[in-house]
């Protein structure tokens, strides 16, 4: 019997999905949408993460429980703030004397869950995504800086390999740590391993042409270089006063910089007919890829109409005294959607 | 002779752990053993709704961060280490932390109020003078009032010489012992009221969802990694 295995399902559906799960954890701290959005993103880890691929990304979300547990301590170290006191360090103490809340301890738990759903979100697209695919999906111009981006992203679990490995050599050799200062067997191997695997990086690619000059007819013209320069830099005034709170102005400038940028990524060069890049397998786009984008845009359509008319069902402020949370039934509903690609089987 | 490292170490912690509880249990002076020193304290909102506050203090001067906090008044700040504190709501009236770690409520446009920090002049009580290094620079001593306004230009706060000050804040005389506040409103002024909590019905029904995601997304993970399995 020939058993066929599940092919991975199109990036573009966990990209959706991936940008409708880190709304929530991005716009605020009301611990119900976290909570759920951090439910559904972990059932799908989990649904997700059995191979290979899944204990490359596991040690990240170790890492990002640590750094929750660091968050948790710094901000009732270091916020003074509520009236819910649960003990008292002295005043002379720089920064971490004072007052420790309760309120604090809570706000300190409620952004750890919100790093660790943005961690699991990404720990989740690292272990699924297809990579080639997804940078297939970019414009040909922008390949070089794909596969650089590429390189650099896949260096992360590498990176954590290396180390275990290091590790396990140096115990076997007798190796103990006991503190900082016998952090220098491990350190130093990993850095010398990671400057020789990006040496080889480096050298597989060159041999494959890559930053070789473009062919002539790829060439961009001066009007395709200045609008691709003018997109860049409307983009970033757009982000500045999107962080600054002009929305009006921001959502102007930010469409500007998309048509500048669509401008000088999809217009033809120089010279006809344009290179073609062939494709052994084309993309496929099927029922469970239209399930999971179709539940991911309902998911994002409900978070953006409630945070229009219903901005403190995603937020939420333990300060100056603790109150229960807004409550968004519908959202929470919606959030539940997140679910749908552990459910469905491509 | 030297002595064995574990020796050396077992002293050490020995040391800190004294020198821990000796700092947290040494009894603090209370506000009765001292003379005391007070300073007035006048907080504006957007509404016009005006707060006033007076407060006794044994230091020879406080800072304005510890004058706000000391009064009594709901306030919300944050740290900005060596620069000092940022106030973020006074009387439930600002903005949140996560904002006001980023812009300390000042909106982008010129005419965005936030919380500005005055100091009254102590001949003249109709000045109000800016303090632009901000409240934890400033040094407040006997006698001396401090202001804030939810405002962006003029802080319209009032010229009244601290007796009037502690008077309006509800201190029977002027060398109380604990620090009082009262607001008073203007007319046609509303006091300020926070969201009501959600009901018990909306609690129970965005739990039963919770739990319903919660058993939903657990079924599913088993269920795709038996499949997985097998």
């Amino acid at each position: 019997m020939i058993t066929q295995r599940a092919r991975p399902l199109d990036p573009r559906a966990w990209i959706i999905w991936a940008v409708a799960a880190n709304l929530p954890p991005l716009v605020g701290r009301n611990p119900w949408p976290l909570a759920a959005t951090l439910i559904a993103v972990l059932s799908v880890w989990a649904a997700y993460s059995t191979g290979a691929a899944g204990a490359r990304w596991r040690p990240l979300l170790g890492l990002a429980l640590v750094f929750g547990v660091v968050s948790v301590l710094f901000n009732l170290l270091t916020a003074h703030i509520g009236d819910r006191v649960i003990g008292t360090l002295p005043e002379s103490w720089p920064v971490i004397g004072g007052v420790l809340t309760l309120n604090a301890l809570i706000y300190g738990l409620l952004s750890a869950m919100a790093i660790f759903s943005l961690v699991a979100v990404s720990a989740t697209l690292g272990a699924t995504l297809d990579w080639s695919a997804t940078m297939r999906l970019l414009p040909e111009r922008m390949a070089a800086l794909a596969v650089a981006g590429s390189v650099a992203w896949s260096y992360l679990p590498r990176t954590t390999a290396a180390l275990v490995e290091i590790r396990e050599a140096q115990m076997a050799r007798g190796y103990r740590p006991r503190g900082i200062r016998d952090a220098a067997p491990l350190v130093i191997p990993l850095l010398a391993g990671g400057l020789e695997r990006a040496m080889i990086t480096a050298e597989a690619l060159e041999a494959r042409a890559f930053g070789s000059p473009l062919a002539p007819e790829l060439t961009p013209r001066p009007w395709q270089v200045a609008s691709l320069l003018g997109g860049l830099v409307t983009a970033l005034t757009g982000a500045f006063c999107l962080a600054l709170g002009q929305v009006t102005v921001a959502g102007v400038l930010l469409a500007m910089a998309a048509g500048l940028l669509m401008a000088g990524l999809f217009t033809r060069s120089r010279g006809e007919p344009r290179l073609r890049r062939t494709r052994y397998r084309d993309p496929v786009w099927e029922r469970a890829e239209w399930i999971v984008s179709g539940a991911a845009i309902a998911v994002l359509a409900v978070e953006i109409a409630t945070l229009f008319l219903d901005p403190a069902a995603f937020r939420y402020e333990p300060y100056p005294s603790l109150t229960a949370p807004a409550i968004s039934l519908p959202l929470l509903a919606a959030l539940g959607l997140l679910l749908v690609p552990a459910a469905v089987r491509p | 002779m030297i002595l064995p490292w574990h020796i050396i170490r077992l002293w050490l912690l020995i040391s800190l752990a004294a020198l821990l509880a000796g700092v947290l249990l040494a009894p603090r002076p209370t506000l009765a053993d001292e003379e005391l020193h007070h300073a007035g304290l006048v907080v504006r909102d957007a509404e016009g709704r005006m707060t006033y506050a007076w407060v006794p203090f044994a230091e020879e001067a406080i800072d304005g961060i510890d004058l706000l906090r000391r009064s009594g008044i709901p306030v919300v700040t944050v740290g900005f280490g060596a620069l000092g504190d940022g106030v973020c709501s006074i009387g439930g009236q600002g903005c949140g932390v996560a904002e006001c770690r980023r812009t300390v409520c000042q909106g982008s446009t010129a005419d965005s109020p936030y919380w500005q920090y005055f100091a009254q002049d102590p001949v003249d009580p109709a000045v109000w003078t800016w303090q632009p290094l901000g409240a934890s620079s400033s040094r407040v001593e006997d006698g001396d009032v401090f202001g804030w306004s939810w405002t962006a230009g003029d802080p319209a706060l009032p010229a009244l010489p601290p007796a009037e000050i502690a008077s309006r804040a509800g201190a029977a005389d002027m060398a109380t012992a604990a620090p009082i506040f009262r607001t008073v409103l203007p007319d046609g002024v509303a006091v300020v009221v926070n969201a009501s909590p959600p009901d018990g019905p909306t609690t129970a029904a965005a739990a039963a969802i919770l739990v319903v995601i919660a058993g939903s997304a657990f079924g599913l993970a088993a269920w795709r990694r038996t499949a997985a399995v097998a």
